[in-house]
């Protein structure tokens, strides 16, 4: 740390140099080649990121239903933030926000803690044994959101499922009576249970072999050292491994919540379409409203995708400034 | 699954002998080559041959002019109209659910054909209540070209050995499930709550009402009287009480449909059309011989069901227009209409036909050919799809009351929601 401010501090020097002894009119006849270089990448990235968004900010404020798609017919007018006014004023979407904040949370708290867990885990065991571990994990990540989401509705599912049916095996004095009839997907917290645990078994495998190479490029003096001093493996993980390892957590943790915030396949899968309110999540709502509505209202879910991005952007953001503040962008 | 693709669907393009030739300048839009038809469902064999067969009566007057076929799965037909309306891939003649007509509609998808319809004579020999059910605000935009209605399945070798006649009626329904349960140990009647046409069949046959129209134009809500309240608490008290399983909360009726291909239920309501669907699933094809169809059993006797069927719409960015009405009236008139029910398993939307003895006595259709005198139609209103298909507001309320709430309030607070979505402009 204190070897990067060091150099950073000399560099500014000299510039503080350069621009003192050369004068100022030479710096501006400089040929603008930087910037004709970068210019096609930012046109494309302006294209294909920016336009898409300043259309689905303009849509938000319009009322743009399936009519306006129609060649013969006029295009989608401004309506004075009706669609936001409602948003706001609508319990429902208040709830809908909550829901998806808390379980965010949850499904990356604990894909964060287990993955970093497992990726200990993996450093710690013999080569041969991390390499059979890290390819079973490897495979819940790379099966398609589908698949995984199809085969815990059905673990889950009442008097067949597997789940159900063993509960119901169980002494009913551990686990109570009445499991086989259980049904899981119909109140939110059951349902956002299984959908929880489908988020973190797919996704806490990229993070465990994230970490475990983060690992993998600490000295290993530094464990050495931290042992000599007595610290336990508890300490060493917050005094030694964290900090070294910082740059990466924040940026899986920006990840997790960008993914986990989008998720929709699997939700999707387990409420069995849209026909239970109480379990939306943002994504959701989304593409109920701007898809599945009759008519589709592209206007109202313009504005729940805009909602959905400014919190995106905040994590982004949030994550930006660490990122400059410990000089990675260098 | 998260976007079909219309490309997804099946598609089948049938083939014109003719070749050459300049096409037919009848309508002053340009010549026509070929003109395309979406019609909801799968290919199936004697679709197929039902649609060349079209093609070659259409021939007859314009024989230059192709007809593509392509099917469209019932899951896909929104995106794919939504997709249509966009500008890429417009069909000329188009399929559509008869209580969504009016929804498209006022979307602008469809084409204004009062005029053509005024002067085809088929149309006064048609269910005049499902011509009037193609209409909004005054424009005919559909013609009905066949209807289908559900009706009860039932388990006939079960029931007799039980020594029970189909039931007729609500109390009967118990018994006879309650029996089946019994002897055979699998749920004896099914009742899905994502099914808001069997729902609606409760409802009405116990006298109550979903919504009507008072005489200023407003919709009112009807799911707080007490004959629909008591209706839905004996839907949900099904569930409750264990007639029928948990398993089937949230699910429509597709799920039942292949337990009882595969004799894990007694009884469940569904169109005639399930039976091809019980074939493919049915892992002993023998059993179908014993699933034999009765009008659903109501309060007190036969239960209204919902007049279901599909209309025949002109799209409305066509640009044969006339042409295009022109093969909706050979595919819509009595021989085109009775062609495809046959071919399809529905009834033709002719009252004359179907009281035929070819519908009247065959022992397969008899159920639904008895059934379809006893229909009733959703509020025809084009924010009917919205509480419905959207909102699910019928399917929401019974899941509430099977997850434990109070049917009173659950009713109160979906009426409150059904008459603020019907009286919702439309945008």
């Amino acid at each position: 740390m204190a070897h990067t401010v060091e150099r950073a501090a000399d560099r500014g020097k000299e510039g503080t140099v350069r621009v003192t002894a050369d004068s100022a009119p030479k710096r501006r006849r400089k040929p603008p080649t930087p910037y004709l270089l970068i210019a096609p990448a930012l046109i494309l990235l302006a294209v294909v990121l920016l336009w898409p968004i300043v259309q689905m900010v303009w849509y938000s404020l319009t009322s743009f239903t399936t009519r306006n798609l129609l060649p013969n017919q006029p295009g989608p007018e401004w309506n004075n933030f009706a669609h936001y006014q409602r948003l706001l004023t609508d319990p429902e979407f208040w709830t809908i926000l909550r829901n998806t904040v808390v379980v965010c949370v949850l499904m990356v708290g604990i894909t964060m803690v287990l993955g970093t867990l497992i990726g200990i885990l993996l450093h710690k065991l013999p080569k041969w044994f991390s390499t059979i571990v890290s390819v079973g994990m490897m495979l819940a990540w790379a099966t398609p959101a589908l698949s995984a989401s199809l085969v815990f509705r059905w673990l889950f599912l009442p008097e067949r499922g597997l789940v159900n049916v063993t509960l119901d095996r169980l002494p009913d004095w551990l686990v109570g009576s009445g499991w086989l009839e259980y049904n899981w997907f119909l109140q939110p917290g059951s349902l956002f249970t299984i959908l929880i645990t489908v988020i973190v078994w797919q996704s806490f495998p990229f993070v465990a072999v994230s970490v475990l190479a983060g690992l993998k490029s600490i000295p290993n003096e530094l464990y050495e050292a931290a042992k000599m001093d007595g610290a336990s493996a508890w300490k060493s993980f917050w005094n030694v491994t964290f900090p070294m390892l910082r740059p990466l957590f924040a940026l899986l943790l920006v990840l997790q919540i960008i993914w986990d915030l989008r998720v929709f396949t699997q939700l999707y899968i387990l409420a069995n379409s849209f026909q239970n309110k109480d379990v939306y999540l943002l994504s959701y709502y989304i593409y109920q409203q701007g898809f599945s509505a009759s008519p589709a209202n592209y206007g109202m879910g313009s504005a729940i995708a805009v909602v959905m991005t400014l919190m995106i952007l905040a994590v982004t953001a949030y994550y930006l400034r660490i990122m400059i503040r410990q000089g990675e962008t260098r | 699954m998260r976007f079909p693709k219309i490309a997804a669907a099946t598609s089948v393009v049938l083939l014109a002998a003719a070749c050459g030739g300049g096409g037919s300048d009848s309508d002053g839009g340009g010549s026509a080559d070929s003109l395309t038809v979406w019609v909801m469902g799968t290919s199936q064999p004697p679709l197929v041959e039902y649609f060349e067969g079209a093609e070659a009566r259409f021939q007859e007057n314009n024989p230059d002019v192709e007809v593509n076929v392509e099917f469209i799965p019932w899951p896909d037909a929104q995106e794919s109209i939504t997709n249509a309306l966009a500008g890429g891939d417009a069909p000329d003649v188009i399929e559509i659910g008869n209580d969504q007509v009016s929804g498209w509609a006022s979307q602008g998808a469809l084409l204004d054909i009062t005029e053509q319809v005024g002067g085809w004579d088929a149309a006064a020999e048609m269910d005049q209540n499902a011509l009037e059910y193609g209409t909004y605000d005054g424009v005919q935009y559909g013609v009905p070209w066949f209807s289908g209605v559900r009706t009860l399945y039932y388990r006939a070798d079960w029931l007799q050995d039980l020594g029970h006649e189909p039931p007729t009626t609500w109390d009967e329904l118990l018994t006879v499930a309650e029996d089946i349960e019994a002897e055979y140990d699998v749920p004896g009647f099914a009742a899905p709550t994502d099914f808001t046409n069997g729902i609606a069949s409760f409802i009405w046959s116990n006298g109550g009402e979903i919504a009507t129209q008072n005489a200023e134009g407003e919709w009112e809500g009807h799911l707080t009287d007490p004959a629909t309240v008591e209706a839905v608490e004996f839907y949900a008290d099904l569930t409750n009480d264990g007639i029928s399983p948990q398993s089937y909360v949230g699910e429509n009726e597709l799920v039942p449909l292949a337990d009882m291909a595969n004799s894990q239920v007694g009884m469940y309501i569904d169109g005639s059309w399930a039976l091809t669907s019980m074939e493919e699933q049915a892992e002993d094809p023998a059993v179908l011989e014993n699933i034999v169809a009765a009008p659903i059993p109501g309060a007190d006797g036969i239960a209204p069901a919902f007049a279901g069927g599909s209309a025949l719409s002109v799209f409305s960015t066509t640009q044969y227009p006339e042409l295009a009405f022109e093969l909706l009236t050979v595919l819509g008139d009595q021989e085109g209409g009775q062609g495809y029910a046959d071919a399809a398993g529905f009834f033709p939307a002719y009252p004359e036909l179907l009281a035929g003895d070819e519908y009247q006595k065959d022992p397969a259709r008899v159920a639904s050919a008895t059934q379809m005198q006893h229909t009733q139609f959703f509020p025809s209103t084009p924010r009917w799809t919205a509480a419905d298909q959207d909102s699910k507001i019928l399917p929401g309320a019974v899941l509430e009351i099977v997850n434990g709430g109070d049917p009173e309030e659950v009713l109160a607070a979906a009426n409150e929601q059904l008459t603020t979505i019907l009286n919702e402009p439309v945008e």
